[in-house]
């Protein structure tokens, strides 16, 4: 071996132990980066014995990182659905709430009987009627709630939208990064971290499945199929809506002129924020409105008036709603204000009927004990009704029952996503607990490795410099 | 290749990761301490949580019926004491009217007796109790009986005067009536003053159907009892008789004729009121009764739901010690951990 060739090889690993500390020093710089993965210098050895780093690379594990991208996705889908439901079961009253629907329909329940036992006592038939109208009142205000809940989450759902087409334009800058470097054979480590956190992020507000093409380049398509990034970005766009009643049917995500969420979705999203929250919108809260509306027309049902004669039809009595066949009836529900003293009514109307004009009196005799008509009235509030199927609780039951159902159905909602929130953010923590221990730094590592690289420094150093004396003492003897 | 790599990342995260669940958990644990209850009831028993409102709607209701109940029982309580008044109102006449036949009374003062029971009559029967007269059936905004001078003792002396050739009572010569034309009159037009429509329309503005309270869930009962019953007719039909008719004028023959028939008459009156007497007192038996049902299932109830919504306080105690053990553990092998580095050592 010639003394140059001992000279060179020295130079290369000293070359190559710097760039390795490069990279050891960047790990340690990174080391409190979640995203960032462990550089590694890939080193190898010239035919002349001499090392040289061929390339930066880093420590990657594609199953698990795609493990924790589902799981990101999961656990956003529910709690998307967890947040909304405990935001509407906190409007509208738990199970132990004595202002939810049901409770108030209980009080109601016995302020009607209370006037049937004492139908001469205006006090008592006052009391009916504000019982009345606190039930009217809850089941009002349940129904804004559900409105609220829909209104928040189509705004989210639009946040979403915009934070998607934000990620995917970094994703592009990042993708393009990549690419170029891998052509021109850079370091692209950086530019992968970046692009895989991106995509992390983008996980969480919809499902993603990538393919990486020849050249690093990544394709990303929703969990359902639609394209959200070949070479470039495609658009996602949302229109929201800035009302929500009873009958507003929100509008759909498109991505690249697909719908993927929302009633027109033809690829529908199975994870991530946008699909938690258009179910939410679009299936539970409408059902829970059902439920309401189901409610608000058997009251409105219960109380309607009968011509004793027969020839008048039913009018709707105590309880009053516009047109109470469609949706959203429960918004509209309120008491008459005949039988209300507040707004210059009488409830003696109630005992007597006569709503609706002296045709629809029941009471001829006008006697003030007269309690038949709340007899009957009594009877329909506890017969068994069919309510619709689309409630998705039962569909023959009384009133009471109906209600109290609605109120386990929430319950029972919010149960199932909350289990399923606990669950998925368990398995999210393992996933990127094992990612993290796949790709991540160790500081201690890092640490005894760069004294193992400072020794291999020190060697090279020394070699040259004992090369460089024996150059030395070759001149000196000339 | 490493086989057991861990990051520095998450050696130093696993027992941090932990610590918001753990004082979640804390603060839940602490609020179902303090108050007894389950902190979210929805979230523990899911579907199942509508037994909450059932269970809370139940024990309103069953409140709302004994307190109704007991406001029912005080109005029996009152008509009882009424019906009692009256039976012994009646039965003290009929007793005068058996000492009239031994010649213990004159018949003058038995008509000023008579008069007297049925303004007493009158006067029990529009018995209220503030806000309903009990008597009056479903009619029971207004007093039920009018005054005796008010219409009804004009018919009862023209129908008299129809029968006995323009006469009054007081007449002198009606001591002519033979018995038998008095017990036509007494059975016939006499009668049917007491029949309706003229009880209607001189007596009484009762109606026939009588109050109703629904004292249970599954079960209405007559609370009242009409004055339109054959009893209280009965009743005003004989102190009218004796108060009207029975005078020195009658021939003494006729007279009991006037007396008998006042005698069948507070007979029937008297059974009639013993029944209603017995209907009521079962009625308010049969209030008692449920209202104790009602007491126990309250009880039952509150039982219920405090075995549903409520928490073992020594259990909650033991938990909540142990996630604060969890959590103080928890912060020191963070803080040890983080301490620990190559750089102590190497």
């Amino acid at each position: 071996m010639s003394l140059s060739l001992a000279f060179n090889t020295a130079r290369s690993s000293l070359t190559a132990t710097a760039t390795q500390i490069n990279a050891s020093t960047r790990n340690v710089g990174s080391a409190g980066d979640p995203t960032a993965s462990r550089k590694i210098a890939v080193t190898t050895t010239t035919a002349t014995g001499g090392a040289y780093v061929i390339q930066i690379s880093r420590a990657s594990d594609t199953a698990l990182y795609t493990r924790m991208i589902s799981a990101t996705s999961e656990t956003a889908r529910a709690e998307a659905m967890k947040g909304g439901l405990d935001q509407l079961e906190n409007l509208v009253g738990g199970p132990t709430s004595t202002t939810s629907a049901a409770a108030l329909l209980g009080k109601f329940t016995s302020a009607l009987s209370d006037y049937r036992n004492s139908p001469e006592e205006s006090s008592v038939g006052t009391a009916l009627v504000t019982a009345a109208k606190n039930l009217t009142t809850a089941v009002n205000s349940a129904a804004d709630s559900i409105n609220t809940v829909r209104l928040d989450a189509d705004e989210a759902i639009s946040d979403s939208v915009t934070t998607i087409n934000d990620l995917l334009k970094q994703f592009e800058a990042q993708n393009n990064a990549v690419i170029r470097g891998t052509y021109a054979g850079a370091d692209i480590t950086d530019a992968l971290d970046k692009r895989d956190a991106i995509l992390s992020k983008l996980s969480e507000e919809m499902g993603v499945s990538t393919v990486t093409r020849p050249g690093n380049d990544m394709v990303i398509y929703t969990d359902s199929g639609a394209t959200l990034f070949e070479t470039t970005a495609r658009a996602v766009t949302f229109q929201p809506k800035s009302v929500y009643d009873g009958q507003t049917v929100g509008n759909s995500v498109y991505v690249d002129g697909v719908a993927v969420a929302g009633p027109d979705a033809t690829m529908t999203l199975k994870s991530g924020r946008i699909a938690g929250l258009a179910e939410l919108r679009d299936e539970t809260t409408v059902t829970y409105q059902t439920q309401l509306d189901e409610m608000a027309r058997a009251l409105v049902d219960g109380f309607r008036e009968v011509d004793p004669s027969g020839t008048l039809p039913d009018a709707q009595g105590l309880f009053t709603a516009l047109n109470p066949n469609d949706p959203g009836i429960s918004a509209r529900l309120k008491v008459k204000a005949e039988v209300d003293p507040a707004q210059g009514g009488s409830p003696k109307l109630i005992r007597d009927g006569g709503i609706n004009g002296a045709s629809y009196v029941q009471n001829t005799g006008g006697g003030d004990s007269y309690s038949t008509w709340l007899d009957t009235l009594s009877a329909r509030m506890s017969e068994t009704r069919s309510f619709s199927p689309n409630g998705g609780i039962v569909t023959s039951a009384t009133l009471a029952d109906y209600s109290t159902s609605s109120v386990g159905w929430l319950s029972g909602q919010r149960q199932s996503w909350t289990t399923q929130v606990t669950s998925q953010s368990s398995l999210l923590t393992y996933a990127s607990e094992a990612l993290s221990n796949a790709t991540g730094i160790n500081l201690d590592d890092e640490y005894v490795y760069q004294l193992q690289l400072e020794k291999t420094y020190q060697a090279s150093s020394k070699l040259i410099s004992v090369v460089n004396s024996l150059y030395d003492t070759l001149l000196q003897i000339r | 290749m490493k086989t057991t790599f861990i990051s520095t990342q998450s050696l130093q995260n696993a027992p941090r990761s932990n610590i918001m669940r753990l004082q979640q958990e804390l603060s839940k644990t602490s609020q179902e301490l303090t108050t007894g209850f389950r902190a979210d009831v929805g979230l523990d028993y899911g579907v199942r949580s509508d037994a909450s409102v059932e269970l809370r709607n139940l024990m309103t209701r069953n409140e709302a019926i004994i307190q109704n109940n007991t406001a029912v029982s005080s109005q029996i309580a009152t008509t009882e004491v009424s019906l009692k008044d009256l039976r012994d109102n009646a039965q003290e006449f009929l007793n005068s009217l058996i000492s009239l036949n031994d010649g213990g009374a004159s018949p003058t003062t038995l008509a000023t007796d008579g008069r007297a029971k049925l303004e007493s009559m009158l006067s029990t029967l529009n018995v209220s109790d503030g806000r309903r007269f009990l008597f009056g059936g479903i009619n029971s905004g207004a007093a039920p009986m009018e005054a005796y001078e008010n219409g009804a003792q004009a018919a009862v002396l023209t129908a008299f005067s129809t029968a006995f050739g323009g006469r009054s009572p007081s007449d002198p010569t009606t001591s002519d009536i033979t018995p038998a034309d008095m017990e036509a009159f007494l059975d016939g037009a006499f009668a049917a003053e007491f029949d309706d429509p003229n009880w209607g329309t001189n007596w009484s503005d009762a109606s026939d159907e009588v109050r109703t309270s629904a004292i249970s869930p599954a079960e209405t009962v007559k609370t009242s009892v009409s004055a339109n019953e054959t009893a209280m007719r009965k009743l005003a039909m004989a102190y009218t008789m004796v108060a009207e008719f029975s005078n020195g004028n009658l021939d003494p023959q006729t007279l009991n004729v006037v007396v008998t028939k006042a005698r069948e008459a507070l007979g029937t009156s008297i059974n009639g009121l013993i029944t209603a007497s017995t209907t009521v007192g079962a009625t308010k038996a049969r209030i008692t009764t449920v209202n104790e049902q009602m007491t126990a299932s309250i009880d039952t109830l509150k039982n219920k739901i405090s075995l549903f919504e409520g928490v073992d306080s020594a259990e909650a105690k033991t938990k909540s010690d142990l996630l604060t053990t969890q959590i103080e553990m928890s912060y020191s092998l963070t803080s040890q951990i983080m301490k620990l580095s190559i750089m102590n050592y190497a």
